[in-house]
């Protein structure tokens, strides 16, 4: 598929001509990255599923309130983490339902959407313990490299909140670890 | 705490997903949309029904005050003062207020 300038997609999904040829190549486009950062969130695929149909139906619910302020990536990244707030708000995540004294780490190990080795597994066990917001923050600085700047107009935080989140994250992962083993 | 773009890439690829999965669930975004076309989102429809409601609300109230007003004959003109008798009322409180202070007046 060509790459297309973000001003014609963002025109094309306004005019009911086209929007629906156009929304489709935005969920192809991003669906994949979308899914990886709910995924993360909330580590299985049947839930992960659920909160990616959401976010999609959501954003073609409002693509007329879109102007384009923003980033189309960043708009979807923001309902993306909104519905999967709402989700783990409602909904207790299915792999935390299932049994609440077996860890993290061998329920990924024994999802069959899982093929991760034991350390990428104790890694997730370990971000889930952070609490929400903090763990989004790090998944999107550690995982997909996003800038500051980007993230906080996502999650709405400041940039100067953002930095000291990431690095208490970061040293409450590596205290975990460290005890965990 | 730093890993490479491969390491990066091989811990996104270690979440799978059933085989097929990110086009079946293209196909079934796209008749879900398709289906159910562009519609208002709840939290819209909702702020137009309270707004709605509010505006319900406001038009009841004037259309009380008006049938008040106008269809049980209450008119301003209709006032028993005429303006001969405030004159009237005028004048003599004006009398009695000085016949009042000429007996003080006089008293001291």
């Amino acid at each position: 598929m060509n790459k297309i300038s973000e001003e014609l997609i963002i025109a094309q999904l306004h005019d009911p001509a086209t929007r629906a040829a156009t929304f489709s190549y935005v969920v192809k486009k991003y669906s994949k990255p979308l899914y990886h950062h709910i995924r993360r969130i909330v580590l299985s695929h049947e839930d992960s599923d659920d909160i990616l149909q959401n976010t999609f139906i959501t954003a073609w619910n409002n693509i007329s309130s879109f102007r384009g302020d923003s980033q189309l990536s960043t708009w979807l990244y923001r309902i993306a983490t909104n519905e999967t707030i709402t989700f783990t708000s409602h909904k207790r995540p299915e792999l935390q339902s299932l049994n609440d004294t077996t860890p993290i780490a061998e329920q990924l190990e024994s999802d069959p959407y899982f093929s991760g080795s034991h350390a990428q597994a104790l890694l997730l066990e370990a971000i889930s313990t952070l609490p929400e917001r903090q763990r989004m923050v790090f998944n999107m600085k550690y995982f997909d490299d996003m800038k500051y700047e980007d993230i906080s107009k996502i999650l709405n935080t400041s940039v100067g909140a953002l930095k000291a989140s990431y690095h208490i994250a970061v040293k409450k992962i590596e205290e975990y670890i460290k005890n965990r083993d | 705490m730093k890993i490479s773009n491969t390491e990066k890439e091989l811990f996104i690829e270690s979440f799978t997903t059933p085989e097929g999965y990110f086009d079946s669930f293209h196909d079934r975004i796209m008749n879900k949309v398709q289906t159910e076309p562009n519609t208002i989102s709840a939290s819209k429809l909702s702020f137009c029904i309270r707004y709605a409601a509010v505006l319900i609300l406001i038009y009841l109230l004037c259309g009380s005050v008006y049938y008040h007003d106008v269809k049980t004959h209450i008119t301003y003109n209709d006032s028993p003062y005429t303006k001969e008798l405030v004159d009237e009322l005028i004048d003599s409180y004006i009398i009695d207020n000085y016949t009042f202070y000429d007996c003080i007046t006089d008293s001291n």
